[in-house]
């Protein structure tokens, strides 16, 4: 994804995205290079992140607080081109965090009913159920899910992300696919149902 | 074997997300998280309140712990061969949830979880904030409470008294055997730093407290004698018990990049615009640091210094960590708090002379803002 350039322009390394410069009188360099990143690639980071909460709300807090400490880290982050796994790996690491905030909440209201399951306007309908036995899985295991077979990472890259081997990436995706495909309906799965598989 | 359900769960995963061109967040909003986190992170781990867990409120009237006959000596933390044998002791008390472990091994559970603690000879004073006020508050162990300005407490370099601000901005030093001096109301959002000189302030000029202003510099409260003087800079960061002053003289309020200077009198010992100058060792020999930018996730390294600045050991946590505070443990010990996305919450022993140890975790519980771990000492 490129930002259509405004004035003079140049590259931040290892992101393909183009920064302009002076796009805001009031804006500082930094300000105007950050906010043509976050523009880039805002819309990005917001799919990986539902991807990783099944929540909208909570993918977009997700991103903010991604993007906050990007912000903070911005000059550093930059000069070492590595901004996108940077933002990546907060925003999954953060996941964990609000995972773990989200289940000390459930457990000091477990005397209230769960809200009604939210429906957004993502949800096409089609291939519903594996989306939602994708949800099911357990977070880490998730978490190499979408970035394997959304984001399309190599098993390297995925390691690189979460801060885990590549042996742990591929135990953690085994382990995720051999689930969707014992919960999976037979319409999900035709090669079980044809009983060919692992033969 | 997979290829099939593979594809499938990659179509259905940009199924989901594809249609998502939304941008809702904003610059603004952004700069606001981050300012946000910032704030958290600098009252997390300044003063002694370096413990960071989920406060939860004490019941009025109900003591920190049953009274124990058993005196830990700050003066005399436990020697280094006796903690090699047994990885898990730290010379400095620390609190892991409701528990304060004290250097002898004791251990105390406290009624609540606090946001830190400090040890004044047998007697405990924890500090609790309430979350969704903000308010702070200090809990005696016979359940007096004194309400706070602010979470962060100083001590004196024998942890015979700790300063710390009243609600009222009062600066109120308190000695081990419970008596309590006002040193007077002063202008508001005052963090104490350093207290020299006590456990007794009752004398003119024998108490000095160096607190940091919440609106940049810093001043120095006393108790009458002679005035003073503190050096030029904006945030004072320790004071050595020989005098010499360890200072950020500037800082960028954003993107955090700074320079720290050691001040003797008026000269400059040491002075750098890529390192944040920290505590001074107890002997004042040595000095921790930090990078001068703030990372967003957390200082990506601890340094220790010579008391010229030149750097003699730096500790990196490993790939995606931070460290989170540093507090020393002798004059030959400093004490890192660090997370690893990984493993978690750890606590490294970093001698200076380039040794390094993990003495407790690591932890993979909380997340990286929260610490399994709060070492209870002057942090940096």
């Amino acid at each position: 994804m490129e930002v259509q350039p405004m004035g003079s322009t140049h590259a931040l390394a290892g992101t393909g995205v183009t920064m302009a410069i002076g796009q805001s009188d009031r804006a500082t360099g930094k300000d105007a290079d950050f906010a043509a990143y976050m523009q880039a690639r805002q819309a990005s980071l917001l799919r990986t992140a539902y991807l990783l909460t099944g929540d909208r709300h909570t993918a977009e807090d997700l991103t903010q607080t991604a993007f906050a400490k990007l912000y903070l880290a911005w000059d550093k982050v930059r000069d070492q081109g590595s901004i996108d796994g940077y933002v990546r790996r907060i925003v999954v690491n953060e996941h964990n965090s609000l995972w773990r905030r989200a289940w000390k909440r459930r457990e000091l209201s477990s005397d209230q009913l769960p809200e009604h399951p939210h429906h957004d306007d993502y949800d096409s309908g089609v291939g519903r159920e594996l989306w939602d036995l994708v949800q099911t899985l357990p977070k880490k295991a998730r978490a190499v899910v979408v970035l394997r077979y959304y984001e399309q990472l190599s098993e390297a890259e995925t390691a690189e992300v979460l801060g885990i081997s590549v042996g742990t990436v591929k135990s953690q995706a085994s382990r995720a696919l051999a689930a969707l495909r014992d919960r999976a309906p037979e319409t999900l799965n035709p090669n079980e149902t044809s009983g060919e598989e692992d033969r | 074997m997979n290829d099939e359900l593979t594809d499938r769960l990659s179509r259905q995963l940009h199924d989901q997300v594809d249609g998502w061109h939304d941008t809702p967040l904003t610059l603004e909003g952004v700069q606001g998280r981050a300012r946000t986190i910032r704030r958290r992170r600098r009252a997390m781990t300044s003063g002694v309140v370096a413990a960071a867990v989920l406060a939860v409120a004490v019941p009025a009237g109900i003591g920190l712990s049953s009274r124990t006959d058993s005196t830990p000596d700050f003066t005399n933390p436990s020697p280094t061969e006796a903690v090699e044998e047994q990885p898990s002791a730290i010379g400095l008390p620390y609190l892991e949830g409701r528990t304060l472990v004290l250097p002898s091994g004791e251990e105390r559970q406290l009624p609540g979880r606090y946001d830190g603690a400090v040890v004044l000879g047998d007697t405990v004073l924890a500090v609790a904030q309430d979350r969704e006020t903000g308010e702070a508050r200090l809990v005696h162990e016979d359940g007096s409470e004194v309400p706070l300005a602010t979470t962060t407490l100083a001590t004196n370099s024998d942890a015979s008294a700790v300063a710390y601000v009243r609600a009222d901005d009062h600066v109120v030093v308190e000695s081990f055997d419970g008596a309590v001096f006002d040193l007077g109301e002063q202008r508001a959002n005052l963090s104490p730093v350093s207290l020299v000189g006590g456990p007794d302030c009752s004398a003119p000029g024998s108490c000095a407290v160096w607190v940091n202003r919440g609106e940049g510099g810093f001043e120095v409260v006393q108790n009458g004698g002679p005035r003073v003087e503190p050096p030029p800079g904006v945030k004072v960061q320790d004071v050595a018990t020989d005098g010499r002053v360890s200072v950020v003289t500037r800082a960028e309020p954003i993107d955090g990049g700074s320079c720290s200077a050691v001040f003797d009198g008026v000269a400059t010992d040491a002075d750098s615009c890529t390192l944040t100058y920290g505590r001074f060792s107890p002997d004042g020999a040595h000095l921790s640091a930090g990078p001068a930018d703030e990372d967003g996730a957390g200082a990506s390294f601890v340094a220790i210094l010579q008391a010229d600045g030149e750097e003699v050991v730096r500790f990196e946590p490993g790939r995606g960590g931070f460290v989170f505070s540093s507090t020393w443990e002798d004059s030959t010990h400093l004490l890192v708090t660090t997370y690893d996305y990984e493993k978690g919450w750890s606590v490294v022993r970093l001698g200076t002379d380039g040794t390094r140890e993990v003495v407790l975790g690591p932890r993979p519980r909380g997340d990286d803002v929260t610490p399994a771990y709060g070492v209870l000492g002057p942090t940096g």
